[in-house]
């Protein structure tokens, strides 16, 4: 079932999102051209200087945009008149969630690649391309070991921490439905709650930590690196997002599983 | 067994009390009325049974089996709202249903949709009210469930529209399945109703069956309810 449920929720997300992506290209395309107009004319650059404020717009709505389409997805299809429809599937609520979670990942990282592919094309238009690949060639050329681990696991933290925030979401959202009116209203106050409370969990984790092995963390201030100790801070944050992430989502799963209310 | 039985169900919502001791079971094969007044408890107690809100006490089995995933499979339920994704056309709708609905017949429901005059690729949100209540009813009737639950599928519906939902429902669901209809235009149904609950202030004051109460009381049903919940 979670295959039907990702083929529909993805139809369901990139009905809005393709249209999305069209537009960043085309927008990214017209940069490029008034950008290259723009010392022929003042009328072309002012346009440029519009187009270039459009852009950033542009990929503004594209990030944010994607996340915001991901939870209102979940949210209509749990606490709005559509939950009569999903909530009467014969599909298990985690299979549901999971499915939402998946969506919003690849949604997310696909508006990412567009992002990606735009300024790469105002890279080339610019004919800043040559340059631009010599420079990433010497960053990447005489890069320590330990950048590079860092590197990774800053993608690993952002796609963790991406996951993290979803979840708190939804938590939000479950919470919110349990009031017989204003479900809107309450999912937002759940939220600022949940993330009080969310980023009490790393302050004391780490403070904990730091408590409990003082060795530790003289151990980074002093003997290893500065990257390494980057990348010691990372790992714990991954480990730490990573659980409460994997206590949210089962409190999630309970709430729509055991206290529904589409009243 | 019954099909449906609904055992001491009790529901409320803060302080008031919506449904109030509800028990009553429904067998195979019938036609059964959820007869009330607005605000009656009928809605509340149609999502219970579908799992979209959950009693505070007492409880609710389908073929003996606990809601959940296996008995939404044997219900088909029509809410009293529009609770489909209007961005969809109605052929991804009938792909959405045969997918998640083994029992759902697609050539049924594309014959339905036909009759209808409708076009496949026509989205939901192009359509009138009234034409997306009835592909709603023709997505729900196009399963071949054990039970149907359908909740006021007349009301604010035109005499004309009226004829044809009863007309859809009647010709098709199945002999061996039952169907709990909730409604307050009992005129228009009286007549295929095998059964009938009365729901009042979340209580059942009647129930059985329709021939029973007419015969025991010497008044139609639809007089009955007239004379039980007038003001």
């Amino acid at each position: 079932m979670l295959g039907k449920l990702l083929k529909y929720d993805f139809k369901n997300l990139y009905k809005t999102l393709l249209p999305i992506y069209l537009i960043t290209l085309v927008i990214t395309i017209l940069t490029v051209i008034l950008n290259n107009l723009s010392d022929t004319s003042n009328l072309f650059s002012t346009l440029n200087g519009l187009m270039i404020l459009s852009y950033v717009v542009i990929l503004m709505v594209l990030v944010i945009g994607t996340f915001f389409l991901s939870i209102r997805d979940f949210y209509l299809d749990f606490a709005s008149e559509r939950g009569y429809l999903t909530n009467t599937l014969p599909v298990k609520k985690g299979t549901i969630i999971t499915s939402k979670f998946i969506t919003s990942v690849v949604t997310m990282l696909s508006s990412l690649v567009v992002m990606f592919i735009s300024i790469i094309i105002l890279i080339i238009g610019s004919g800043e391309w040559t340059s631009f690949v010599d420079g990433i060639v010497y960053f990447f050329k005489d890069i320590p070991g330990d950048a590079v681990v860092m590197l990774i696991l800053t993608a690993i933290l952002m796609i963790v921490a991406y996951i993290s925030g979803l979840a708190v979401c939804y938590l939000s959202i479950a919470l919110g439905q349990l009031k017989n009116n204003n479900k809107l209203g309450f999912s937002f106050l759940a939220y600022i709650i949940l993330y009080i409370i969310y980023e009490m969990y790393f302050t004391f984790s780490l403070v904990f930590i730091g408590t409990i092995s003082p060795d530790f963390v003289r151990t980074l201030d002093n003997e290893v690196g500065v990257i390494s100790s980057v990348n010691i801070l990372f790992g714990i944050l991954i480990g730490l997002v990573i659980i409460i992430t994997a206590i949210i989502t089962p409190i999630t799963n309970y709430i729509l599983k055991n206290k529904l209310n589409l009243e | 067994m019954a099909l449906l039985e609904v055992s001491h169900v009790c529901k409320s919502y803060g302080a008031n009390r919506v449904l109030d001791d509800v028990t009553f079971s429904i067998p195979k094969g019938k036609i059964v009325g959820l007869l009330g007044p607005n605000g009656s408890g009928k809605t509340t107690l149609i999502k219970l049974i579908n799992d979209l809100l959950k009693e505070d006490s007492g409880s609710i089995k389908v073929e003996g089996l606990d809601l959940g995933v296996e008995t939404k499979k044997l219900i088909s339920y029509l809410p009293d709202k529009n609770y489909l994704n209007n961005n969809m056309t109605v052929l991804e709708l009938l792909n959405y249903f045969k997918d998640f609905y083994e029992d759902f017949r697609i050539d049924k429901a594309k014959e339905l949709i036909g009759k209808l005059g409708l076009d496949l690729n026509q989205k939901l949100k192009t359509m009138s009210k009234g034409t997306k209540e009835k592909v709603q009813l023709i997505l729900v009737m196009s399963r071949k469930a054990k039970l149907y639950i359908l909740d006021e599928p007349i009301g604010g519906i035109d005499p004309a529209a009226r004829d044809y939902i009863i007309n859809t429902i009647l010709t098709n669901f199945s002999n061996d399945a039952s169907l709990l209809i909730s409604t307050h235009l009992i005129s228009d149904l009286e007549k295929v109703l095998d059964e009938v609950i009365f729901l009042k202030n979340g209580k059942v004051v009647r129930s059985g069956s329709t021939d029973e109460i007419r015969k025991e009381t010497n008044m139609s049903i639809n007089d009955l309810f007239r004379e039980e919940f007038k003001c």
